[in-house]
């Protein structure tokens, strides 16, 4: 069995799931991607993807961090902490061109695996409340470059 | 008044064991009550947003309500907004009646809240 797809393929399946998802449950998509998070978590766990190191939110920010560069999910990505909120910079996201074309059929991004990590591995290991407060491509930056802001309580 | 104050007066209606406000995220903004919240509010957003969808479909307007009833008791949810839901679970043989009128009077409030 191949261990490489190319991201084209993956982003029609997305492209195909995630609309198929908004049709269904509208604004309460991201609520679907909420219950799937520890999911994925827990898969990824039994790949050989493990976060369980992770207590802190600096541990947080470099596992997810190289965990999700080495994938080839972006070229990079960097994170600040201000206040509650953790803010990731992401860089030449892979998802971009999907998310822009659900974008452009008025779906949001609510499928954003770089949200629904970040998120779970702040409720599972560091025993936070985490909620998505912003998503966008990042001003300024190139294409691909996305910001997002997960607020922690 | 605090969104707490509020679910706490949707309490005291005969019958009901839980009130939550949901993002439509799945994010208890707020509960009062015993049971799991995070598990409930996952499940109050997504059957909102489905009956939502539904109502879209056979284009039949807005939703104001949902009401299912199991054999252990009901479960009630509104939209409160675009952003958020009610959610309300009640016992068997609690005041159904009065416990939508309750969900109905606090709808407007919670949305000046949120």
């Amino acid at each position: 069995m191949t261990d490489k797809i190319d991201v084209k393929v993956v982003q029609g399946i997305l492209y195909g799931v995630y609309k198929s998802l908004y049709n269904i449950a509208g604004a309460s998509s991201a609520a679907i991607m909420r219950q799937a998070a520890p999911d994925i978590l827990d898969s990824l766990n039994q790949l050989g993807v493990d976060f369980s190191c992770v207590d802190d939110i600096q541990k947080l920010q470099s596992k997810l961090g190289e965990t999700l560069t080495n994938a080839g999910a972006c070229d990079s990505i960097n994170f600040s902490m201000e206040g509650d909120v953790l803010t990731a910079k992401i860089h030449n996201c892979s998802f971009y061109d999907l998310t822009m074309k659900l974008k452009a059929d008025g779906i949001p991004a609510f499928g954003c695996p770089f949200a629904a990590l970040t998120i779970a591995i702040a409720e599972k290991n560091l025993g936070k409340r985490a909620r998505l407060v912003h998503l966008a491509p990042t001003e300024g930056g190139n294409e691909g470059d996305t910001t997002l802001k997960v607020q922690l309580s | 008044m605090s969104v707490k104050d509020v679910l706490q007066e949707i309490m005291k209606t005969d019958g009901v064991d839980d009130a939550l406000i949901v993002g439509r995220d799945g994010f208890v903004i707020e509960h009062v009550g015993q049971l799991q919240a995070d598990m409930i509010g996952v499940a109050v957003s997504t059957v909102i947003g489905a009956v939502e969808a539904m109502g879209r479909t056979t284009e039949k307007g807005n939703l104001f309500e949902i009401m299912a009833e199991f054999d252990g008791g009901t479960i009630i949810s509104a939209p409160v907004g675009n952003d958020a839901v009610l959610g309300v679970t009640a016992r068997q043989g609690g005041n159904l009646g009065g416990i939508r009128f309750a969900v109905k009077k606090n709808i407007e409030p919670l949305k000046r809240m949120l």
